[in-house]
């Protein structure tokens, strides 16, 4: 293991990977904020043009840009809730609250660090695991898959705000978008209404933008000024968002170890990671959230960079992407020669490693960007949205249509835009749709693999170690809460 | 009006310019939004490539091509098809002087990127891949009715990769040949990525009396090997390259490949045909994918013939045997009359040999 950290090691300081290393990342910081465009599309638009470079530069290359993008979505997700990635959702909850408090420059210095630090953890600790992981991911099965959406679908108890009903039927609601489209197991059309263009379902980048984006644009048609409604002071925010980052380790260590557990589920990704590591935070910290708070912005930002770590696991280890960005790097590593599969955390682990130790690099890039640079862009919250708002729809209209090149997710933006501010202008969660709608699929296929393995027995869910201590959790957030409030009040007498 | 130009091609030509010996990306894509047998992972961007080379007629003063060309590609960026349509064009720019642009139509199992295709109405002008004979059994399995298939008879341009489809086990699992896979059917449990390998599957029920005790479906060729990998299958059926690296390590072994061909990627791999593993009748048509490219239907033949010599050109080229050698794709290049006829084989073949109502 030290030799191919050594060999991997000197392959990142030979020749021009650094160089490669920061272009990626600074691609995929302006790529990311950008709603709808995202990563993937960037990925794929330079994946030709990597054909001249040495493979793994062209891997560091395309790695970075996932990696920059990540921490990049998080940045229009604060200023002005549109998440740049399916990665930022969750940080709208609590970064772009603080925007309107006039806080956009602090939000952006934990975003910064935050992520910084989760990169740092995620590759750090995936490098140590490495030799072994094979074996961690073939541990994993069907069922282990569903239960882990489902833990994630449970927190809507901890996030949703207002009556838990409310929460449970939107989330609900959530995941009935999901059967859109054609059966996963089967060819059955499912409120396709005959079109071809709903076959595939509706796109759940789509409906993120329309929940937040649009509808937020929606509500500040109602007001005048702009974003930020309190004082905004540039300067005086960044060392507190340092310190804000710095003095919330347990949050960052424990997101970042759920961003690479959840991340390493092939079509998890950070999309449900950063959502579950928002929810430990929730259920850890007994603060309020959705305010404002600092912890969630530092807890989803730890969880989304190393998930990126996460997600190379199955990407790497079976040629299994978690999501658009990983199929795209994965298309560059087949491109390139390198063919994915369990050798590269055996025989060729340095490769691997080179390509870890590159992201470990880049989150000091992304540290230096994000606390010298993007941390200037919050004076964006003081421009007038009548402004902001033709910018923001133009380019989440114009991305939503670049997603699949489908109408019907410049629709489902437009529907979700007015949807989302139904719901949240009624004390509803759109988290708890977002949770659904990410989910479902996942939920969906696997509860129906597992199924079919136990020919329909549910005992299937208790049968391995793995699968019962998944579905002990499961309980757990159920039911902790009371149990633990019954055990103190027997003890207490 | 459509034309038709079948008896026009006087000359067959397969050329397998490259076998490598490393992956087919059929498989691997499958799993990577691409593909005919992976539902999609997450949301592929629409991707723009191959910026041109600002001249949009080249090819020595012929009328065609009159305006710059589009490669349709109907699967998400990033995948297998997408690589190689982008290698593809990339090379054409070169070797023909003209302008391509790359287009992701995703969706539908490509159905909406034929779509594109079909009704363009670009004389000639786009190209689209897909695989055979996928492209037929989505059509009829989706019952598409935006377009008609049959348009596409006859602007088959070229088959420029072929991926046989292989089955897998769990190395703890002590069946060596087909024939013991189906004497032991009853305690199997089969995953496969779906799509063409159900309609494997039925075949291989009809003609052989195989039928697994569970077939599981997975979302592409990859998750299909891991689970069997993992122990939580017995066995995976996909295009082969899907399992080029978990064989490559031993966490799963190679039982036989459907097609007769036998393997492009591992030696020595058995096929249901040979006489040890029972010997049994093959259907090549269906377990070998192959990778096609088609034009508009009102593609003029002056169009068709600069298209396929303009492939065979590229196929045949020094930077397409190189970019082989290096990532290990296999190229190959089938002309007009042989890809017509495989389009044709295709589209008889699913709806004579297949009950799609049962797949």
């Amino acid at each position: 293991m030290i030799g191919a950290l050594n060999e991997g090691i000197s392959i990142i300081l030979a020749g021009d990977t650094l160089l490669w290393l920061a272009l990626g990342i600074m691609i995929g910081i302006v790529l990311g904020a950008i709603p709808g465009v995202g990563t993937s599309l960037g990925m794929a638009i330079l994946l030709p043009l990597t054909a001249p470079l040495e493979g793994q530069d062209a891997i560091i290359l395309l790695a970075a840009i996932y990696l920059g993008g990540n921490y990049g979505g998080s940045v229009a997700a604060i200023l002005i809730n549109a998440p740049g990635t399916a990665a930022a959702a969750a940080t709208t909850l609590d970064g772009y609250p603080m925007s309107r408090k006039g806080e956009a420059s602090r939000a952006l210095a934990i975003s910064a660090v935050a992520s910084t630090l989760g990169g740092f953890i995620g590759i750090g600790f995936l490098i140590l695991i490495s030799p072994i992981v094979t074996r961690i991911v073939l541990q994993f099965r069907s069922q282990d898959y569903f239960l882990v959406a489902l833990v994630g679908i449970l927190m809507i108890t901890l996030i949703a705000r207002g009556p838990l009903i409310k929460g449970v039927a939107v989330g609900g609601l959530g995941l009935l978008l999901t059967t859109v489209g054609t059966s996963p197991l089967g060819l059955e059309q499912r409120y396709t209404f005959g079109t071809v263009y709903l076959f595939d379902g509706l796109n759940f980048v789509a409906i993120l933008i329309g929940l937040f984006a649009v509808s937020e644009m929606y509500k500040l048609m109602t007001e005048s000024g702009g974003i930020s409604k309190g004082e905004f002071e540039l300067g005086n925010e960044i060392v507190p968002g340092i310190r804000d980052a710095l003095s919330r380790p347990k949050t960052i260590v424990k997101s970042s170890l759920i961003g690479i557990g959840v991340g390493a589920i092939p079509g998890a990704g950070a999309s449900i990671s950063t959502f579950i590591a928002y929810g430990e935070a929730v259920r850890s910290s007994g603060e309020e959230f959705g305010g404002g708070n600092p912890t969630g912005v530092a807890a989803v930002e730890a969880c989304n960079n190393s998930t990126v770590g996460g997600s190379m696991i199955p990407t790497f280890s079976f040629g299994i992407p978690g999501g658009a960005a990983t199929a795209v790097l994965l298309g560059g590593m087949l491109m390139h020669g390198l063919v994915p599969g369990p050798q590269l955390f055996d025989a060729d682990l340095h490769v691997t490693y080179s390509i870890f130790f590159a992201l470990f690099l880049g989150n000091f890039l992304i540290l230096a960007v994000g606390l010298l640079a993007i941390t200037r862009v919050g004076i964006v919250t003081q421009i007038d949205t009548k402004y902001i708002i033709p910018v923001v729809l133009v380019v989440a209209l114009s991305g939503s249509y670049m997603l699949r090149t489908n109408w019907v997710d410049v629709a489902t933006v437009l529907f979700m835009g007015i949807f989302g501010y139904y719901l949240r202008e009624n004390d509803w969660s759109v988290i708890a749709l977002v949770l659904g709608a990410v989910l479902g699929g996942l939920m969906e296929s696997n509860l129906n693999r597992a199924l079919q393995l136990s020919d329909g027995s549910f005992d299937i869910f208790v049968s391995r170690p793995l699968s019962i201590a998944l579905t002990l959790m499961c309980f757990l957030i159920l039911f902790g809460g009371p149990i633990k409030r019954k055990i103190s009040e027997t003890v207490g007498g | 009006m459509h034309v038709y130009y079948f008896a026009v091609v006087t000359m067959q030509r397969r050329t397998f310019v490259k076998v490598a010996g490393g992956a087919s990306m059929i498989g691997l894509a499958g799993c990577t939004g691409d593909d005919d047998d992976g539902n999609e992972n997450g949301n592929g961007g629409n991707g723009n490539g191959n910026g041109g080379n600002g001249n949009g007629n080249g090819n020595g003063g012929d009328s065609f091509p009159s305006e710059d060309l589009r490669f349709v590609v109907p699967y998400s960026a990033g995948g297998g098809s997408d690589t190689y349509a982008r290698q593809i064009a990339s090379v054409l720019q070169e070797v023909r002087d003209v302008t391509i642009t790359v287009e992701n139509h995703e969706g539908s199992g490509g159905m909406i990127g034929t779509n594109e295709l079909v009704g363009a109405g670009r004389n000639g002008h786009d190209i689209l891949t897909h695989n055979l004979p996928t492209i037929a059994l989505e059509y009829l399995q989706q019952d598409i009715d935006i377009f008609d298939i049959d348009d596409l008879r006859g602007a088959a341009i070229a088959t420029y990769a072929t991926t046989p489809r292989m089955t897998v086990k769990n190395p703890d699992l002590d069946i060596d040949t087909y024939e013991e896979l189906i004497e032991r059917q009853d305690e199997i449990a089969y995953g496969t990525p779906g799509g063409t390998e159900l309609g494997i599957l039925q075949i291989a029920r009809e003609l052989h009396g195989f039928e697994p005790a569970t077939h599981v479906q997975y979302d592409g060729g990859n998750p299909a090997g891991q689970a069997a990998a993992s122990g939580e299958v017995d066995v995976a059926s996909a295009p082969e390259g899907s399992f080029q690296g978990a064989v490559g390590s031993g966490d799963i072994e190679p039982l036989f490949t459907w097609s007769s061909q036998g393997s492009n990627i591992f030696d020595g791999v058995p096929t249901i045909a040979d006489e040890e593993q029972g010997g049994f009748e093959p259907f090549d048509w269906l377990s070998e994918t192959g990778r096609a490219l088609w034009t508009n239907p009102e593609a003029s033949e002056e169009a068709l013939e600069w298209w396929e010599s303009a492939i065979e050109d590229v196929m045949t080229s020094d930077q397409m045997q190189e970019w082989s050698d290096e990532t290990g794709q296999n190229i190959q290049f089938d002309g007009r009359e042989t890809t017509n006829a495989s389009f044709v084989d295709a589209l008889e073949g699913l709806e004579e040999d297949l009950d799609l109502e049962d797949l």
